[in-house]
């Protein structure tokens, strides 16, 4: 747990490629969204691509230690409209410069951004669920 | 994760996912070209993801459908399940591939597919597209009657709410040059697979939108679509006069009770949200009937035979006479409509007009259609009340 009152600077997981996050990266800020599958929130809806162990491209090795966001609510819902398979849920987050680095890497004009979130921040507790995708037709 | 029935076949052959041309990415490349041991393109769209394996639907894809996709041209929906056949494969932790299920991608489960309209970006430059859709819509086969009913439906929804907004006489004469940026609108795309048309900002740059206005105008298309996508609500208990001109836009929008036409989608910016798609469909139709008795209980039209007289080209007003020169009606008619009144007018010949009630002096034209000319015929007023 990153506690805002100790010293230690916080540091990214081990095993991270060099240079992950870019060095363009900022520092966490602002409200963000992600889509996400339970109800109440858990940690498996904050997890990386690399931490599921999952494949990923050997270019996108520093992506794939990043989390998406969105920096507008309906840019997440339209995500979900695109990969119904994500979850029905979306879940806002407030972010700091204790919770990691984030970088805008939008697909068109969009607000995508890939959160690189610091060791021992724990991802749930910092979102809420603010939407429920309707069932039924 | 879902299962689906499908065969297996040793067809694409493909080593791993590694992506070609990523088009768009959730924590991952999630829609991406591949390429096959022997050349060929493949579209990868990720539809499935458990904690062991990661699925992914296999479209045969070309330059020009990425293109589509690429410029929003095409709904994602649409661009994977333009082919009878598609394939399956799952992705292992370890990045082996299962071996290929060919599926018919329609029968996929709705989850493993887009969300039908919705494109690769958000439509922030299309203001409204319509896409109809029914049974017999299909590329080669669009009747005539549905691309009318899409173009007039999209221009007299938006003049319904531009006639509210701006006041009932900003539409005729020609003061209507202003109300006609708003309706009259350029036509960006159209799509044959079902029918669609896309209306974009006005080409013309000196043809600027007040701001304010097309926020009122999007404002009340937006209450209008929400209380479109209910269920069952009636409109509100004392509905303001806005609430005329919101069902008489969703009147033109939605689709008819009987045809080819079955159901309508609606996007675009003036529904409130680029990224905001509502379906209409006949039983909104119904419901946006019952609204319009409630709203209109006495309004009937009027059908009226004479002679146009006192025609004012920059009104586009006539006024109706009978043979003793007594006035049926003062009509304000459409610049469509121009043609067939100044004819009516120039040539003294017998005509009846349909027309309905509007909330100005002048009743609005429905339709003129010709009798028998001044010398031959009695000039009888046969209007009904």
């Amino acid at each position: 747990m990153v506690d805002a009152g100790n010293s230690e600077k916080p540091v990214f997981p081990t095993g991270w490629p060099a240079r992950c996050p870019p060095e363009d990266a900022s520092c966490a800020e602002g409200q963000v969204y992600r889509i996400t599958k339970k109800n109440p929130l858990e940690p498996s809806d904050f997890l990386s691509v690399r931490e599921e162990n999952k494949p990923f491209p050997p270019d996108r090795e520093c992506e794939a230690a990043g989390l998406s966001v969105f920096q507008k609510r309906e840019d997440a819902i339209h995500y979900r409209r695109k990969f119904p398979y994500l979850g029905d849920r979306i879940a806002q987050g407030t972010l700091t410069e204790e919770h990691g680095k984030l970088k805008p890497t939008p697909r068109g004009r969009n607000s995508h951004m890939t959160w690189w979130p610091y060791e021992g921040v724990e991802r749930s507790k910092l979102f809420t669920l603010v939407e429920e995708k309707p069932c039924g037709p | 994760m879902w299962t689906i029935e499908g065969q297996e076949t040793d067809w694409p052959k493909l080593d791993s996912l590694q992506p070609g041309r990523v088009l768009d990415f959730y924590d991952e490349p999630s829609l991406f070209t591949v390429r096959t041991r022997d050349g060929f393109d493949l579209l990868a769209y990720r539809c499935g993801a458990d904690r062991d394996v990661d699925r992914f639907l296999l479209v045969p894809t070309n330059e020009k459908l990425l293109a589509e996709i690429e410029h929003n041209l095409i709904s994602l929906r649409e661009a994977l399940t333009l082919q009878p056949w598609s394939w399956l494969v799952d992705r292992n932790l370890d990045g082996t591939l299962s071996r290929p299920l060919a599926v018919d991608p329609l029968k996929l489960p709705d989850r493993a597919l887009p969300e039908e309209g919705v494109r690769l970006y958000a439509d922030t430059d299309v203001f409204l597209r319509l896409r109809m859709i029914g049974r017999g819509i299909e590329a080669g086969h669009i009747p005539a009657s549905v691309v009318k009913r899409a173009v007039e439906g999209a221009t007299d929804a938006i003049k319904a709410l531009v006639r509210h907004v701006l006041g009932a006489s900003a539409i005729t004469g020609r003061l209507s040059d202003v109300a006609r940026r708003y309706y009259d609108l350029p036509a960006v795309h159209f799509a044959f697979r079902s029918f669609e048309i896309a209306f974009g900002k006005p080409s013309d740059p000196t043809e600027l939108m007040d701001p304010d206005t097309f926020d009122q105008i999007r404002s009340l298309l937006v209450k209008g679509l929400s209380w479109a996508e209910l269920a069952t609500e009636g409109i509100p208990a004392n509905p303001t006069s806005e609430w005329t001109a919101i069902v008489n836009a969703l009147t033109k929008l939605a689709p008819p009770q009987k045809g080819t036409v079955q159901e309508v989608e609606v996007s675009g910016v003036l529904t409130g949200s680029e990224y905001r798609t509502v379906r209409l469909t006949r039983h909104t139709t119904r419901r946006i009937s019952e609204a319009r008795k409630l709203l209109n209980p006495d309004t009937m039209p009027h059908t009226d035979t004479g002679y146009v007289r006192e025609f004012d080209k920059d009104k586009l007003t006539f006024t109706l006479r009978n043979a003793k020169g007594e006035t049926l009606r003062f009509v304000e008619f459409s610049e469509e409509q121009y043609d067939d009144s100044l004819v009516a007018f120039e040539t003294d010949r017998i005509v009846t007009i349909v027309s309905t009630e509007t909330v100005g002096a002048a009743a609005e034209l429905v339709s003129i259609t010709f009798g028998s000319s001044l010398a031959e015929g009695n000039g009888e007023d046969n209007s009904s009340e």
